[in-house]
C-alpha cells in the first residue's frame, strides 16, 4: 500500500482545478479521483474539501450548478471559469519550479553526505 | 456574490451546503456498503471520514467571508434581529418574542452594543453613519460627539 502525503497548503485547491478541468464533477467525485489519480498517496481531508471548493467558487474560479446525477439524486457540479481555466496553468508552473528547486537542493545535500 | 448578499443569504447557503454533505455522505456509505460493509457501520465511517458536517458547513462559509464579514461573523451569528431577518418563517419563536422588542425600545441596548464597536467602521461612508443618524436623531452628530 501506497503511504498518505499531507497537503501542502494552496496545493489543494491546485488540485481540485485541474480535476474540474476535466469536465462538470461534484465534490464526492472530485476526492474519489484525486485519490485514484495519485493512487492513494493523496488523500484530500474531506474535511478540507468543501471550504476550498467555496472558497474557489467565491473567487470565481469555480461556477456550480445543481444537477441530476445517474442515480436521480441532485448534486451540486462544479465547473470551471474562464478565470479559473487560467489559474491552473499560472500555479502549475510554479509549482514546477519549486519541485525543481527542492530537487536541486536535495541532489546538493545527498553529493555532500556521500 | 457580494459580501451583503452573503450576509442575508446565509441560510440559504447553509442549507445548500447541507444538501451538498448530505449527497458526500450517502455516496461514500453507498460505496462502502458495495465493498461489503454493514449499511449501519458504512454510515458511521462515512460520517467519520467527513468530520462534523456543521463544523464543515461553519469552516465553508468562513472560507467565502471577505475580511469585513470575517470581524463582523461572531456577532452576526449572534444577533437575533438578522437570525429573523435571514428567514422569519423558520423561527417563529424568536418572530414572536424577539421581533416586537425594538417597537417597545428594549432591543436598542442588545442591538447597540452588537452594532457599535466594529459595524460602521467597516462600511462606507454613508452607510456607517446611517445607523447612528436613524437610532439617534440629530442632536448626536454636534461637535465633540461624533463616536468614529
Amino acid at each position: 500500500m501506497q503511504e498518505k502525503s499531507d497537503l501542502r497548503q494552496g496545493t489543494l485547491d491546485l488540485l481540485i482545478l485541474k480535476v474540474v478541468a476535466l469536465g462538470p464533477v461534484h465534490g464526492y467525485a472530485i476526492a474519489q479521483r484525486l485519490e485514484q489519480v495519485s493512487r492513494g498517496v493523496v488523500q484530500v481531508p474531506q474535511g478540507s474539501l468543501y471550504p476550498a471548493l467555496h472558497r474557489l467558487e467565491n473567487r470565481g474560479l469555480l461556477a456550480a450548478d445543481w444537477e441530476e446525477t445517474e442515480s436521480g439524486r441532485e448534486a451540486k457540479f462544479y465547473r470551471l471559469t474562464r478565470k479559473g481555466r487560467t489559474q491552473p496553468e499560472t500555479e502549475a508552473a510554479s509549482w514546477r519550479r519549486l519541485i525543481e528547486a527542492v530537487g536541486l537542493v536535495l541532489k546538493m545535500s545527498e553529493g555532500s553526505a556521500e | 456574490m457580494t459580501w451583503w448578499q452573503r450576509l442575508w443569504r446565509r441560510r440559504k447557503m447553509e442549507d445548500q451546503l447541507e444538501k451538498e454533505l448530505r449527497f458526500h455522505l450517502d455516496q461514500h456509505a453507498s460505496e462502502l456498503i458495495a465493498r461489503g460493509h454493514d449499511p449501519q457501520e458504512a454510515q458511521r465511517q462515512a460520517r467519520l471520514a467527513l468530520g462534523g458536517p456543521e463544523q464543515v458547513i461553519s469552516d465553508s462559509l468562513r472560507s467565502t467571508d471577505t475580511p469585513q464579514l470575517a470581524i463582523l461573523r461572531p456577532r452576526l451569528d449572534a444577533s437575533p434581529i438578522l437570525t429573523i431577518c435571514r428567514n422569519p418563517t423558520k423561527e417563529p419563536f424568536m418572530v414572536s418574542t424577539v421581533a416586537p422588542s425594538p417597537l417597545l425600545g428594549l432591543e436598542l441596548v442588545p442591538l447597540y452594543t452588537t452594532l457599535f464597536p466594529t459595524f460602521p467602521n467597516t462600511l462606507p461612508f454613508p452607510f456607517a453613519v446611517l445607523p447612528y443618524y436613524h437610532f439617534l436623531g440629530r442632536s448626536f452628530f454636534l461637535p465633540g460627539t461624533f463616536p468614529l
